[in-house]
């Protein structure tokens, strides 16, 4: 899943995937780098689509970001949500 | 005396000009005037008048700073309505209509609300004796506003016309100097139409096709849900800026003018705040929502059908 989330979050921020996914990669580096993402309203969009295509929407939360954070965590953050989910179930 | 908010009717069935907007924007600015040398004058003898309490003071200081970043906002809404409005002018005449009545108002009324919300802070604050504004600080807040899309903007707007109506609205009950309560009380007035007028013309934008839904959508959630916007002031750490400077993210910035949690965060306040979200999304888009789950929903929905569309 980490995987398949990194490479549609690329196709939308029109980012490649090896530069999205390396280790210091923040938010703000999206926004300056992708010509889609012009403020953290494009951030948060480029998330709820990325759930929502991959039928996640309803099992994890939109995340909660600021500029700074790394995309990693938000990724990892995400993660999380899904195991604990898995557990519930 | 009310605000024109069904614009679109307005053009399509009444035949309105930019002129007849422009005569009701006006004749409505007129009405809603009100001094502030008048009340200073009126409460000049009145010894409670005199006394600022230190929640007064600290309100004075956060509010002289988000009035002052109204100014750059202001610009450049207008400038862009204005490079909008040319951009239709031969493929959808009812949207430059609307864009350049936009225009026209945020240039001329808002603006010259919002700078005289400034002041009348302003003189509020030096009868207190609080420390005069900076020009560096001052120059500050007045730096460029962020690009987005227009309808975005339309409803942070009337996102933080809702959080202003709302935070003065606790001090006009709550303070006891007559001149706090009365100023307060005629900018939350101000404001409350203001959030009516962005709202309207979110409206009128997204019946003439010109901005989607998610857009109303994404900016709303954006704001109100946990974590968000209007929980900046809550959270541990918000993101670093240079330019502009969003001034729910400096409350609470000076120590000396420390903001009463009463005054700007809890639950009560925060579910006035959601209420009225709610209320305008219905009032622009015809959806009834209920809580954030239906608004989240409602926003991953509004996605799609902008992938279907395209």
């Amino acid at each position: 899943m980490e995987d398949k989330l990194y490479a549609d979050l690329s196709s939308f921020f029109k980012i490649s995937k090896e530069e999205l996914s390396s280790q210091n990669i923040t938010l703000r580096d999206i926004m300056e780098k992708s010509e889609v993402a012009v403020n953290s309203v494009d951030i948060m969009e480029g998330f709820a689509d990325v759930l929502q295509d991959n039928d996640l929407d309803d099992k994890v939360d939109i995340p909660v970001f600021t500029l700074e954070d790394k995309v990693q965590d938000v990724i990892n953050s995400i993660l999380v949500q899904l195991q604990e989910e898995e557990h519930v179930l | 005396m009310k605000i024109v908010t069904n614009i679109v009717e307005k053009i399509q069935k009444e035949n309105w000009k930019l002129r007849d907007f422009m005569l009701e924007q006006h004749k409505y600015h007129e009405y809603r005037r009100w001094s502030v040398e008048e009340i200073l004058e009126k409460y000049k003898n009145v010894p409670e008048a005199k006394i600022f309490s230190d929640e007064d003071k600290a309100a004075l200081w956060h509010v002289i700073r988000g009035e002052s970043t109204t100014q750059p906002g202001g610009i450049s809404i207008a400038v862009f309505a204005n490079e909008s409005a040319n951009q239709y002018t031969t493929i959808n005449r009812e949207a430059e209509l609307i864009l350049r009545s936009l225009e026209g108002w945020l240039a001329r009324y808002w603006l010259n609300e919002e700078g005289h919300h400034e002041v009348a802070f302003t003189r509020l604050a030096d009868l207190a004796g609080i420390e005069k504004i900076s020009n560096k600080e001052l120059i500050q807040h007045r730096q460029y506003f962020p690009a987005d899309k227009i309808g975005r903007k339309l409803i942070l707007q009337a996102c933080v016309e809702i959080e202003v109506t709302i935070s003065y609205s606790h001090m006009v009950k709550n303070s006891k100097n007559p001149i706090v309560c009365e100023v307060f009380s005629a900018i939350e007035k101000d404001e409350s139409q203001h959030r009516l007028y962005f709202i309207s013309f979110a409206k009128a934008l997204l019946d003439v096709g010109i901005i989607p839904l998610k857009d109303i959508l994404s900016m709303a959630y954006s704001w109100i849900r946990p974590g968000g916007d209007a929980y900046n002031t809550e959270r541990n750490s918000v993101s670093k800026r240079d330019g502009y400077i969003n001034w729910w993210e400096t409350v609470d910035n000076n120590p000396d003018y420390s903001m009463d949690e009463r005054q700007y965060k809890n639950e009560k306040i925060h579910k006035q705040k959601e209420a009225s979200v709610f209320q305008f999304i219905k009032f622009i888009t015809g959806l009834e929502i209920k809580n954030l789950d239906e608004l989240k929903n409602a926003y991953l929905s509004s996605l799609k059908k902008v992938e279907k569309a395209a």
